[in-house]
């Protein structure tokens, strides 16, 4: 499953365009195997502005990535078919995806291991590699979820007049 | 000295000194010579039976090595529970050795024992440390089940609220629905840990193995059917009962089949068969559950039993089933081992080395 969508007004969904979107928003791509996770992550980044993309089948993601553009991506560890870990390498391989910011949500039980240089190195030996940017613990603490994101790719272009401050 | 004078004094200080207790036992199961070290530790033996000496029990042993030895002239090793002198139980390995008459008979059988009470010992405290090891694993486990239920009502109510704010009707049954969902899933969360709870005092008694097998395969029967998907048992003839928990066992099988149905379920390539078989070698009993569905790759495999980890989709595993029969196999003193390749299917085994399964509660020993 892949869904592209923006709730804010005026916006236009570059998905299936080709070359990089010129939408004002900044666009964020989620990736969980479950699709209410999705939806409430989704949820929280356009309530603050941000346009998402999302893709609950790992298999799929590099695909969307490459199609999508988006200027960061929120990756789930534990997935059926190809781990978070697995799908974090190739993005990180490819050309067009190594730049963009990669922030682990999960409630894997070793992602402190992926803060920690030497443990992360035991994860992903490839010393091409660098770390993920952040790791963030499900569930989410939704202000700091937030501030991760700004931090990486600054604040949504629309704050959501329904209430982007709003946290769980 | 002459040579058969050494010879003999050689085996004389041998027979008494080798850090073995030496008994020799003749047809009526009378002890008719013992070496000094077997004195010391058993007593008197002279005109005593093996069983009263090495057990002090009355009765002859209801399995007992020294009679197949006599039958069959095999040489034979097993592990006991002997009381000494002093009246202190203690464990020893013993070798039984026919020793055979001019005409092929055995005429008496040669005990040869030592005290294997701190192996045991140390054996029991590693079985303990494993169980400790997979109850920390347990909670880690559950405290991520948790976590991804909490994260789902909070997203739920997360949704709802947004909902209400934008006037989105659409966004409120979305958050509604993911409310509900993980209602459910606390339901059947709660259900699976009380079942993984359960199994903490085992309650073994001497099984069939076969009979457990054939029990699992007949509940499945009808649910494999209807998939399409064909279950077949395979029984090893003549194993001899073990001490299981029964119902232990069945979980364990259960679990194991309904996730073998469930890879056939979830083959592209149409995984449409699922094999359970018993069999018994070198005093180690295993039950097999083999299927030809989706199997799983290198990252999958890793977790199998890291935690509780489901790749059944949102709402269907609760990845506490492998778990429930690890922790089950363990206290058996087993283990569960699984070759698995993606697109071509998956081998579950449960391994019971015998010497390491549990013994029978006190009440329900046959004296």
């Amino acid at each position: 499953m892949e869904d592209s969508r923006s709730d804010m007004p005026d916006s236009s969904s570059p998905s299936g365009e080709e070359g990089a979107p010129s939408s004002p928003y900044k666009k964020v791509m989620v990736i969980d195997d479950e699709v209410m996770i999705i939806t409430y992550i989704t949820t929280v980044l356009e309530d603050h502005g941000y346009e998402t993309c999302s893709v609950a089948d790992a298999e799929e993601a590099l695909d969307v990535a490459l199609r999508e553009h988006p200027d960061l991506i929120c990756l789930d560890i534990m997935m059926p078919k190809h781990s978070g870990i697995t799908l974090f390498q190739a993005f990180r391989l490819a050309p067009e995806t190594r730049e963009i910011p990669i922030v682990f949500v999960s409630a894997f039980s070793q992602l402190h291991d992926l803060r920690e240089p030497r443990l992360f190195r035991k994860l992903v030996p490839d010393e091409r590699i660098p770390m993920p940017e952040a790791c963030i613990e499900k569930p989410i603490d939704v202000p700091l979820f937030i501030s991760t994101v700004e931090s990486f790719i600054g604040s949504g272009a629309f704050e959501s007049e329904t209430g982007g401050a709003e946290s769980s | 000295m002459t040579a058969k004078l050494v010879t003999d004094w050689i085996q004389n200080q041998l027979f008494d000194q080798v850090p073995l207790n030496i008994s020799v036992i003749d047809r009526n199961f009378f002890i008719v010579d013992a070496n000094r070290r077997f004195a010391e530790i058993y007593g008197a033996w002279a005109a005593l039976r093996c069983h009263q000496v090495y057990k002090d029990q009355a009765k002859r042993c209801t399995r007992c090595g020294v009679a197949s030895t006599f039958k069959d002239g095999q040489i034979r090793v097993a592990e006991e529970e002997g009381v000494s002198q002093d009246g202190r139980k203690f464990f020893y390995l013993v070798h039984m050795f026919p020793v055979f008459d001019w005409d092929g008979e055995v005429q008496y059988v040669v005990n040869m024992s030592t005290d294997i009470s701190e192996t045991k010992d140390l054996q029991q405290k590693k079985l303990e440390a494993e169980r400790l090891a997979a109850v920390g694993q347990t909670v880690a486990g559950l405290a991520h089940g948790i976590k991804n239920i909490i994260m789902g009502l909070e997203g739920g109510m997360y949704v709802v609220n947004s909902g209400l704010r934008r006037n989105d009707e659409k966004k409120l049954l979305q958050g509604w629905k993911m409310l509900e969902n993980d209602i459910k899933r606390i339901s059947s969360f709660a259900k699976e840990f009380l079942d993984f709870a359960k199994g903490r005092q085992p309650r073994v008694s001497v099984v069939d193995p076969n009979s457990v097998a054939q029990r699992v395969v007949d509940l499945f029967h009808d649910t494999a059917e209807l998939a399409g998907i064909e279950i077949k048992i395979k029984l090893q003839k003549g194993i001899v009962p073990a001490n299981l928990d029964e119902e232990g066992i069945h979980s364990c099988l259960t679990n194991l089949v309904s996730n073998a149905l469930d890879a056939c379920e979830m083959s592209s390539e149409g995984g449409r068969q699922v094999l359970v078989t018993t069999q018994e070698e070198d005093g180690v009993l295993t039950f097999e559950v083999a299927d030809d569905g989706c199997g799983m790759d290198y990252d999958i495999k890793k977790k199998v039993f890291t935690n509780f980890f489901s790749t059944k989709g949102a709402g269907k595993g609760t990845g506490l089933g492998l778990l429930t029969t690890r922790k089950i196999v363990q206290e058996h003193g087993g283990k569960v081992t699984f070759e698995s390749t993606e697109g071509l299917g998956s081998v579950f085994r449960l391994e019971f080395p015998r010497i390491r399964l549990p013994g029978l509660p006190v009440d329900s020993v046959d004296e």
